[in-house]
């Protein structure tokens, strides 16, 4: 069964910045968690502040980043590593944050780290697509005639999207799967706002085209 | 004459935009990234218009299939993780 398979985005999907700029201070290495039961810190007033603002802008982002994290990575292990490494940068360069956004900050924070993390220790940027078989979603049933349906149309949407080329695939599945908005999706990629616009019309017109092609154009009033 | 011209001519071209247009901003309408006053044009314009509206349907159940693809990422490491964000402003850095 092929449905519900994960479809993993290779990192050729992230556009670098310019090349020659020195990377950020302090990013070898993933640092462990610090210990949680430290006392708080002395210097009250500034820093209960700086870590209010911490936790009231990063931690509802945490999922989220995740999601995308996982999407820009091929190992779930690699995604938790650039999430912690992107928690730290956020707490680094917090007072740089202008309070816009947090989402699109913080998932360009995670490009950042990611183009960062792959400079260091160059992971094979094709994946083994046997290992991502493994994972499988729970079907949504309804009607059995209507379950082959969706399985046709879902299997042959999947196919399309595998065949995609990886910049339009990329942003189909930080649209659709990882729920981002268009300037989101912008921050995460490295692009601006009319090339994911651009690169969905595209992405989306080739999946209806292998749709029609296999004649499964679902009516509208069953 | 076709429903479109039957809608316009019922509520007037300036409420009604033409397929064209909804044809160039359908994506942003189903990723809801119109905004409002597109959004309602549009929204007519796909009650009205049979053709645009079952394209409009096909591209929903594209979104639909895709979706379907979303794995939720282990609880284990979004603990993991928050406890880390939770710890950080506690370390002296
Ligand atoms: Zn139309």
């Amino acid at each position: 069964m092929r449905a519900g398979r994960p479809i993993r985005l290779p990192l050729s999907a992230i556009s670098h910045p310019r090349e020659g700029k020195p990377p950020p201070a302090g990013s070898a290495g993933v640092a462990p968690a610090p210990s949680p039961d430290s006392e708080p810190t002395p210097d009250a007033a500034g820093s209960t502040d700086r870590q209010a603002r911490y936790d009231s802008v990063v931690l509802p982002q945490i999922a989220v980043m995740l999601r995308v994290a996982t999407t820009i990575t091929s190992q779930p292990a690699d995604a938790e590593d650039l999430v912690q490494e992107t928690l730290l940068r956020a707490w680094r360069g917090l007072d740089r944050f202008d309070g816009q956004h947090p989402r699109a900050w913080l998932l360009t924070i995670l490009r950042h780290a990611e183009i960062n993390r792959h400079r260091r220790r160059r992971p094979s940027l094709l994946d083994d697509p046997a290992d991502a078989t493994e994972r499988h979603l729970a079907p949504v049933v309804p009607s059995a005639e209507q379950q082959v349906m969706d399985r046709a149309f879902d299997s042959v949407v999947e196919a399309a999207l595998i065949d995609l080329p990886t910049q339009l695939r990329a942003v189909v599945i930080l649209i659709d799967v990882d729920q981002l908005s268009y300037a989101e999706a912008a921050a995460a990629l490295g692009v601006p706002e009319g090339t994911i616009t651009s690169r969905l019309h595209r992405a989306r017109k080739r999946i209806r085209s292998r749709i029609s092609k296999a004649g499964l154009t679902p009516r509208r009033h069953p | 004459m076709n429903n479109l011209a039957m809608h316009r001519r019922m509520l007037g071209d300036s409420l009604v935009t033409s397929c064209l247009q909804t044809r160039r901003h359908l994506q942003r309408y189903l990723d809801g990234e119109a905004d409002p006053a597109l959004a309602e044009r549009i929204t007519r314009h796909l009650d009205a218009c049979r053709a645009c509206g079952l394209q409009a349907h096909i591209y929903q159940q594209i979104k639909t299939a895709v979706c379907r693809h979303a794995t939720e990422p282990p609880a284990e490491a979004l603990e993991r993780l928050t406890a880390f964000a939770e710890a950080l402003p506690r370390q002296r850095t």
